[in-house]
């Protein structure tokens, strides 16, 4: 048990991690929000303006003597206007990763006062994106590297736990809800979801009434919500997040909940570990690339590319990005390498 | 004063562990369905997690939508709005707003037409249900606790005062933008669900259709128009 807690305590002080993970969560989210601004930004004025649709007001989370202070912003045209353009401003930021910790706040601030005017627009894709920006308030901005076991390392860590535990939330309140109910545990609700307009395209119809599709997703739905919790803790993780990446695709696609889909494959992305990147990474170079690259030189697609005539400036690039990935590895003596001689002639 | 620093950092640290795990306790607490702790605890959960850090993860559970719910509107000239009070409403002319935004986002996938229709559908199911807040008092009236019954009719009334008032701007906004040229004063509107055919009957069977009235309201003059119902919406 000592050593546990040792170990547990060791894991928060010492070294930040999720550090890849949070910027693919910082990605998504990112990217969520930007297309919000792009697509919601014309509609400001209907949606939260002064003679818009919403009515909402700050007072349910700010001070009483706040929340009127807040809700100025509403009274003019421009206050709607202004927080999308700081939603946008924000997400951009948090794509490329500047100043990440300044566009988290300004990202989530924006959020907050949308959705307080309006809270009808908000779907639980919104729900947990204010949930998680406010706990990356206290990760690690992308760039910096911080002191071992120094206070922000240990803010950041704590960080990263809250938004691994409200992501085993979710799904855990998600599945064990679904296990409630008898449309699940009898196998129909995929089928009836798809035949809710709102929440289904077309195409989803009939291939839901085919008896052993239905049950499949609606069990298969059930049990990777309610195993979540567990199976990321196990060997199972990357599968799982795989498998988990593939389903909101689809909810993206099939359901158009594009938001919400977005924001959940951020947060699987953000649970696959530094090490689990590292690998994944290295992976990908020693089996993808040179597969894409023995296509890229076959018969059949070059005489295609000569075809539609870009093959030459793709075949540069290609040859440019071999060049690079000929030079020495990061480990290996630079100094031994063709350069040495130079630089002893220059000195 | 090193050794004084120290010992903060050190008791910041274990406060801000001991804070995560009260956090998501009461985390959980809030989001799980109603049970002996909640019922000791849940205005501490309201307080804190509900007024805070609000979530609701019960989207399709326990039990997913299985209907299609739909606002139909019927602008009403002046002329048309005593007929409408006294002899009925217009059986012509009823427009579905919902289904147009939603065969719109089916066949535009990256655009705002899925997020346009939330607060009209969100409003809805408000109307309907009042939210999952209330979904413990439905079950313990349909089961005939009459003080149940009685608490969820107490919550739904503003709460369906509430959604009304986002009916009437959306369906004046349609009226403004859709018919320009004509002179509206009133909007009624109605409330169309369509049920999933069951599972039994999914081969030939046809979705079940009811509609509700919600009343007729006097145009909304000031609404901000959306620019998307100017080729009657739809």
């Amino acid at each position: 048990m000592n050593h546990l807690l040792h170990k547990g305590w060791g894991w928060l002080a010492n070294e930040p991690h999720q550090r890849q993970g949070l910027r693919a969560l910082q990605v998504c989210l990112g990217l969520m929000l930007l297309f919000r601004a792009s697509t919601e930004g014309r509609f400001a004025s209907y949606l939260w303006g002064p003679t818009g649709i919403g009515a909402g007001s700050t007072l349910d989370f700010l001070h009483p003597r706040l929340a009127p202070i807040a809700d100025r912003l509403f009274t003019v045209e421009q206050g709607p206007l202004l927080l999308v353009l700081v939603m946008g401003v924000s997400s951009v930021c948090l794509v490329f990763g500047w100043s990440t910790r300044i566009a988290t706040a300004g990202a989530l601030l924006s959020s907050l006062a949308l959705a307080s005017r309006l809270p009808e627009l908000g779907d639980g894709g919104d729900n947990v994106a204010r949930l998680v920006l406010t706990y990356m308030l206290f990760a690690l901005p992308a760039d910096r590297q911080p002191r071992r076991g120094s206070l922000e390392v240990w803010l950041h860590n704590i960080s990263i736990l809250a938004i691994g535990l409200q992501i085993g939330v979710l799904y855990l309140t998600s599945g064990f809800l679904k296990a409630t109910g008898d449309k699940w545990s009898n196998g129909t609700a995929m089928y009836l979801i798809s035949q809710v307009e709102w929440f289904s395209h077309p195409a989803m119809r009939a291939p839901f009434q085919n008896p052993y599709l239905t049950t499949l997703a609606s069990y298969g739905t059930l049990f990777f919500q309610l195993w979540f919790p567990i199976a990321i803790l196990t060997r199972l993780r990357l599968l799982w997040l795989a498998f988990g990446v593939v389903m909101h695709l689809g909810i993206a696609t099939l359901m158009g909940l594009i938001c919400f889909s977005v924001a959940m494959i951020g947060l699987e992305l953000f649970l696959v570990t530094d090490k689990e990147y590292a690998w994944l990474s290295d992976w990908h170079q020693r089996t993808i690339n040179p597969r894409l690259h023995a296509l890229w030189r076959s018969r059949p697609v070059q005489a295609l590319v000569q075809l539609s005539g870009q093959g030459q400036r793709f075949n540069d690039v290609l040859a440019s990005r071999q060049r690079m990935t000929s030079t020495p590895p990061a480990h290996t003596d630079v100094m031994s390498s063709q350069t040495t001689p130079l630089r002893t002639e220059d000195r | 004063m090193r050794r004084l620093l120290a010992y903060l950092g050190h008791a910041l640290r274990v406060l801000t562990l001991a804070g995560l795990v009260i956090h998501f306790a009461l985390t959980l607490l809030y989001v799980f369905p109603l049970n002996p702790v909640k019922m000791e605890l849940g205005l501490l959960t309201s307080l804190t997690i509900g007024t805070y850090f609000p979530q609701n993860w019960s989207l399709f559970a326990p039990t997913p939508v299985q209907s299609t719910q739909a606002l139909l509107v019927r602008c009403l000239s002046t002329e048309e709005i005593p007929s409408a009070e006294s002899n009925g409403l217009p059986s012509e002319g009823w427009e579905d707003v919902s289904s147009a935004h939603f065969a719109q986002a089916q066949r535009h996938r990256l655009s705002a037409y899925e997020r346009l229709v939330r607060p009209l559908q969100n409003s809805l199911r408000q109307y309907l249900h009042g939210g999952p807040d209330l979904y413990p008092f439905h079950e313990a009236c349909r089961k005939g606790d009459a003080a149940a019954c009685q608490v969820r009719d107490t919550a739904l009334q503003p709460r369906r005062e509430q959604a009304a008032r986002m009916f009437r701007k959306i369906g004046s906004a349609f009226c403004r933008e859709a018919f320009p040229e004509k002179d509206f004063g009133a909007v009624a509107l109605r409330f169309r669900e369509r049920h999933a055919v069951p599972w039994s009957e999914r081969h030939g069977g046809n979705p079940k259709e009811e509609d509700f009235e919600l009343g007729v309201f006097k145009l909304d003059e000031e609404v901000a128009l959306p620019g998307i119902y100017a080729a009657e919406g739809t």
